[in-house]
């Protein structure tokens, strides 16, 4: 009658203490358990990193060439990135100076990285996605560069801005009468692959 | 006709697996303690790391060496610039742009500590110092108050522009 009643308890017992240590790692909001590989000073360091990247980049040029890097007459007329696949978005660094640093930066310490541009668009703002790697994970950084374009900004092929017609540049002329064409805001969203 | 075994007998075949059923259950609950046991500590492993306050030592010392102390501008964070990095790496009696001496091995937030500061390139091994510099050119942009050899060091980076390229600026300490 008694059969495995001992084995029977041991498991339930043995149950209820891993339950225990089970809900004590669930209650706390970081654990080795959590979907991360990061901690909280290697995301100080990769959003420090990402600043530099930006800053290093706006002070030599390679920020403005990879925002105006379009190719207006690409993907039947839309415009796309200069050399981006059909999905009109760079799946690593754009093949210009901005992209050969991000790629030098990010991706050979293994940190995946997405590039979008924001423009203003009427009284809203729209973006641009210039990277896309996949989606971020929770523990993402992001730091942002605004970049002023003006009429004679060139596209990558040489043409002014200000004599591209209306649709042909992914960002509006916010204002047609004045020099300057638009202020863009470039963000990269980076995190550990 | 069969005679009746002894009591004793058949309790014990009453009792089945007694002691083997005894022996299992002991040793599944045994096992799973001894399993929490070895594995509740490796739980904090993850915030032990870098123990005290390295971490942020070496983040702040990062922080003000590439927007501060070697910045030609603090308006431009990052931005190094070339007379400061001379004065700082080159170990001779240079002044820097803002008119300050920068030969001194004491470094900004770090006392009593040892520190190794490195610029190099940016997908070049922190053992390889980078030489951008035009003139003077054998200038290795590294600096470090010890010889002793790093053991659990902390580490900051920043993506540091010199003369319109960039390079990885990495301080350790230890």
């Amino acid at each position: 009658m008694r059969g495995q009643a001992h084995t029977v308890e041991a498991f339930a017992a043995a149950v209820l203490v891993v339950s225990g240590l089970v809900f004590a790692t669930q209650a706390a909001a970081v654990t080795p358990l959590s979907a991360s590989t990061s901690n909280q000073h290697i995301e100080n360091q990769q959003q420090a990193t990402v600043e530099g990247l930006l800053a290093a980049s706006a002070d030599n040029g390679n920020l403005t060439e990879a925002v105006l890097y379009w190719n207006a007459s690409a993907d039947n007329g839309d415009g796309a990135f200069v050399g981006a696949p059909d999905s009109g978005t760079y799946a690593t660094g754009p093949p210009n100076g901005f992209g050969t640093d991000l790629n030098e930066t990010l991706s050979s310490r293994q940190i995946a990285f997405n590039v979008v541009v924001r423009y203003p668009d009427g009284d809203s703002t729209d973006t641009e996605p210039m990277v896309r790697m996949g989606e971020p994970s929770d523990n993402a950084v992001s730091a942002t560069r605004t970049v002023g374009l003006y009429n004679n900004s060139k596209i990558q092929n040489g043409t002014s801005l200000g004599d591209l017609a209306a649709d042909k540049f992914y960002a509006p002329d916010t204002d047609s009468d004045s020099q300057l064409y638009a202020v863009v805001e470039v963000e990269v969203i980076a995190w550990r692959k | 006709m069969i005679e009746r075994e002894p009591d004793r007998t058949v309790r014990d075949r009453d009792r089945g697996q007694t002691m083997l059923d005894f022996a299992v259950a002991m040793g599944v609950f045994l096992v799973t303690v001894l399993f929490v046991l070895a594995y509740a500590p490796t739980m904090f492993d993850p915030f032990a790391g870098g123990s005290g306050t390295k971490l942020v030592v070496a983040d702040r010392a990062a922080t003000t060496l590439s927007a501060d102390v070697l910045a030609a501008s603090t308006a431009e964070p990052g931005v190094l610039s070339a007379s400061c990095l001379i004065a700082f790496f080159g170990g001779g009696d240079d002044k820097c742009s803002t008119g300050e001496y920068l030969d001194s091995n004491d470094i900004p937030a770090v006392t009593n500590r040892n520190y190794n500061v490195t610029i190099h390139d940016l997908n070049a091994s922190v053992d390889t110092p980078a030489t951008p510099l035009d003139e003077p050119d054998d200038i290795e942009l590294t600096k470090s108050n010890s010889g002793s050899v790093p053991t659990d060091v902390a580490v900051a980076t920043r993506t540091v522009s010199i003369e319109g390229d960039p390079y990885r600026l990495t301080v350790r300490v230890w």
